[in-house]
């Protein structure tokens, strides 16, 4: 039986030849979906990734009282000292002796100028820092210049940010609300959200913006368990109301918004395409069947089962299937990983990453392949099995 | 048998071939109607969005805000006929997932955009109801929301000076008139909020501006950004539909993006077509032959092809098209980006372009054999 399988598969695929245009047709329709598919899952792909990664777990968002974004909500200077003193947050220990909690109040605001690539004006995040913010992100490093000063109209810039925008390199003057700021210093995160953020001291960034309250904390907790206890002592306070977010839960959600669009684009066209290329695949079966009708009949009348006849048809689809699966996969996989592209982070602030085509979305175009192969396949291997052999051997091939 | 009639029965000779061809033409055409829109959104063509109406928000953050003082100044400036504003309330509605659209608004922001239907009798109420609220018609259906209930909001931006929740009291629900109106949107009396928030009195998002007949939308907008310029809130004035596209275009270059769907599609398309054409005329030769010993011309036959090609193209790019225009209303309801994305005359006039390049195209290789045609050598094989 098997042995049946392979010779009538074996006869099958070396007609292919005769039939190239109708299977390539084929081929090319489901390269199409699976190429289209690669590149809008990597898109989202490559946004969440750079998202998760910002994240730690150790690290907690105080936001503003019912604020779920880091631009809302206001946190005055006093709560911020409260916070500082709650139980579960870290601390280090200075050079003379006394504890520095590894607290950083901030001030958060997205600003427009201009993109390198189109032009066109979009957010960058400004974020008004203190000293703590380095101690609070030990990943944010200077990779140019030098940091800016307390008290001066001085910025660092993220190096996604710096490639993102016109006029960020070190040096630049950029103006906002009439006050123009120097451009001091670059900084690295590795790849991080926070590489698309520029950096300045808050009390001029208060001042410059007429902010009296900050926007968002950040704080270092004891340890990732730590998060009920500073929870609980916040729920315990009169004076803070602060919502708290875990940092990795924060971005993680940020992560599946931002993508949520991207989502459901990618499933849409993926489904709607996959229609497409199943049509066409059953349309270039059942003609690859009827010019066969002759052949079949022959094979029947020999002794040949309907079975071998069944899986031929199937294994033709799915080879073509097949091929363009992976021709697919593979146009996607050149073309688009690595790729560097911005998006909407959150707040309306571009947010740097970079297409990321990992092996499983490779594996699920090809297997996305494989099952509209299947389909398509399916009904014209039914036909051939049901075709009469009288019929057939009458019939002028 | 008629022109018509020969290329009706040519598409009805293989109905299951044709089907299945149409099929897959329309799913095409179903992702062009789809994304076709978006694109001349992004292109700044997009089809519902006023031309001639302006918004000014900093130049600075599209997140801060301007004094209302502009407001009194820009109303003063010559080829300025109404102005009126607007800022964005925030806060959040019941578990907090629900975040549809709210705007503090005065009485002036009705009559400057009459594609927000509301009844007279609502604006009445809603200029003598301090807590008053009119609520889009998709939201109050979402939430069961109807008039005289009462919302509360947990702000994130405006703390009130209580330190509370805020309540509205829904005197109306409005409706839209054309797609761009957000239906999932909420506004309420700007001059409650403006009394009752806890900072940040005189500030407002946006302000709307109308420019009045005879004067170029391009001439206020820089007279309106010079106004303010070297000042510490400078502007940047828009007319809403280069709003829009601003928006559009920050979410990166989805625009590239469309393009390699829309490009992956139409090749696929133009070579199915192509593929089931040439398959179907090569089946029909001998027939063509016979047409031309009957006294047929050869352009007849030839226009006998294109034709055939043509009409399998069209009978695919309908039912797409109706398709990606339901799909698309049934979307706008559930995702307010898409309010003022619809399927339009651009739209249209690139789907007839593309009906015919690819009906053409396919029929390119049949027309070529039909011109090299040896009606002997045809005839002989009958």
């Amino acid at each position: 039986m098997f042995r049946r399988i392979v010779r009538v598969a074996l006869i099958n695929v070396s007609t292919l030849r005769t039939r190239l245009g109708s299977s390539a047709v084929v081929v090319v329709g489901i390269a199409g979906v699976v190429f289209v598919l690669t590149a809008l899952f990597a898109m989202a792909n490559g946004l969440r990734e750079t998202m998760q990664s910002s994240g730690e777990a150790d690290r907690v968002l105080l936001l503003g009282k019912g604020s779920r974004s880091e631009i809302n909500g206001s946190i005055t200077r006093d709560q911020a000292a409260i916070i500082a003193g709650l139980p579960g947050i870290s601390a280090t220990r200075a050079l003379d002796g006394g504890n520095k909690p590894l607290v950083s109040p901030e001030i958060y605001l997205t600003v427009n100028l201009s993109r390198r690539d189109d032009h066109n004006r979009a957010g960058l995040p400004l974020r008004g820092v203190s000293e703590a913010a380095l101690r609070v992100r030990p990943e944010v490093s200077i990779t140019q210049g030098r940091l800016s000063t307390a008290g001066q109209f001085e910025v660092i810039v993220g190096e996604a940010a710096a490639r993102t925008f016109e006029g960020l390199q070190v040096g630049d003057h950029i103006s906002l609300k009439g006050v123009t700021f120097t451009v001091v210093g670059h900084f690295g995160a590795y790849g991080r959200a926070t590489e698309s953020e520029a950096w300045l001291d808050v009390n001029v960034m208060a001042n410059a913006f007429n902010r009296a309250t900050m926007n968002t904390i950040r704080a270092r907790l004891d340890s990732p368990q730590s998060l009920d206890v500073v929870t609980a002592a916040i729920l315990g306070d009169k004076r803070l109301a602060n919502t708290v977010f875990r940092e990795s839960d924060f971005y993680n959600e940020q992560a599946e918004s931002s993508t949520r669009l991207m989502t459901i684009v990618g499933i849409t066209v993926g489904i709607i395409m996959s229609f497409g290329a199943i049509a066409t695949a059953l349309n270039s079966l059942y003609a690859a069947v009827s010019t066969r009708t002759r052949e079949i009949a022959i094979l029947r009348a020999i002794g040949f089962s309907a079975t071998p006849i069944v899986i031929s048809v199937l294994i033709e689809a799915m080879l073509m299937a097949l091929i363009g699966g992976v021709l697919g996969a593979a146009m996607g996989w050149m073309i688009f990983d690595g790729i560097d592209m911005t998006s909407i982070g959150g707040a309306y602030s571009q947010v740097a990453f970079r297409f990321s085509v990992q092996p499983e979305l490779l594996f699920a175009g090809v297997l996305l392949s494989l099952v509209i192969g299947f389909i398509g396949g399916l009904l014209p291997a039914v036909r051939a099995a049901r075709l009469s052999v009288v019929d057939g051997l009458k019939s002028v091939a | 048998m008629s022109w018509f009639g020969l290329v009706r029965s040519g598409l009805w000779r293989r109905p299951g071939r044709t089907l299945l061809t149409t099929f897959s033409v329309a799913s095409a055409f179903l992702l062009i109607g789809l994304f076709g829109p978006v694109l001349m959104v992004f292109e700044g063509r997009g089809e519902t969005s006023e031309g001639n109406r302006l918004i000014v928000q900093p130049r600075h953050s599209t997140t801060d805000f301007l004094p209302v003082n502009h407001a009194m100044v820009i109303s003063k400036l010559p080829g300025v006929r109404d102005v009126s504003y607007q800022t964005w309330f925030g806060g959040t509605f019941r578990d907090g997932e629900n975040s549809f659209a709210r705007w503090a608004v005065p009485d002036s922001f009705f009559p400057l955009h009459p594609e927000i239907i509301v009844s007279p009798d609502t604006l009445e109420l809603m200029a003598t109801t301090r807590t008053g609220a009119i609520v889009g018609r998709r939201t109050a259906e979402l939430f069961g929301l109807k008039v005289g209930d009462r919302v509360a909001l947990v702000p994130d931006i405006w703390s009130n000076k209580d330190m509370n929740a805020w309540e509205f009291d829904v005197v109306g629900i409005f409706d839209g008139g054309n797609s761009s109106v957000d239906l999932t949107a909420m506004y309420i009396n700007y001059a409650f909020f403006d009394e009752y928030r806890a900072w940040g009195t005189g500030l407002v998002s946006y302000i709307n501006a109308d420019v009045d007949v005879g004067h170029s939308a391009g001439e206020i907008v820089d007279r309106i950004d010079s106004s303010f310029a070297n000042s510490s809130d400078e502007t940047n004035t828009s007319t809403e539909r280069d709003f829009a596209l601003g928006f559009a275009q920050q979410l990166g270059d989805i625009g590239l993006m469309i393009s390699v769907i829309l490009g992956s599609v139409l090749f696929t398309m133009a070579l199915v077509t192509a593929n089931t054409i040439a398959h179907g005329m090569h089946e029909r030769m001998a027939e063509f032959a016979v047409l031309r010993a009957m006294g047929f011309q050869r352009l007849a036959t030839q226009a006998l092809v294109a034709g055939e090609s043509l009409a399998l193209v069209l009978l695919g790019a309908v039912p797409g098209l109706i398709g990606s225009a339901l799909l698309l209303g049934l979307g706008r309801d559930f995702v307010p980006q898409l309010a003022g994305i619809t399927i339009g005359f651009p739209t249209l006039a690139a789907a007839a372009g593309i009906v015919l390049c690819i009906g053409l195209l396919a029929a390119c290789h049949p027309v070529l054999r039909l011109k090299r045609l040896k009606l002997v050598d045809e005839l002989r094989k009958l």
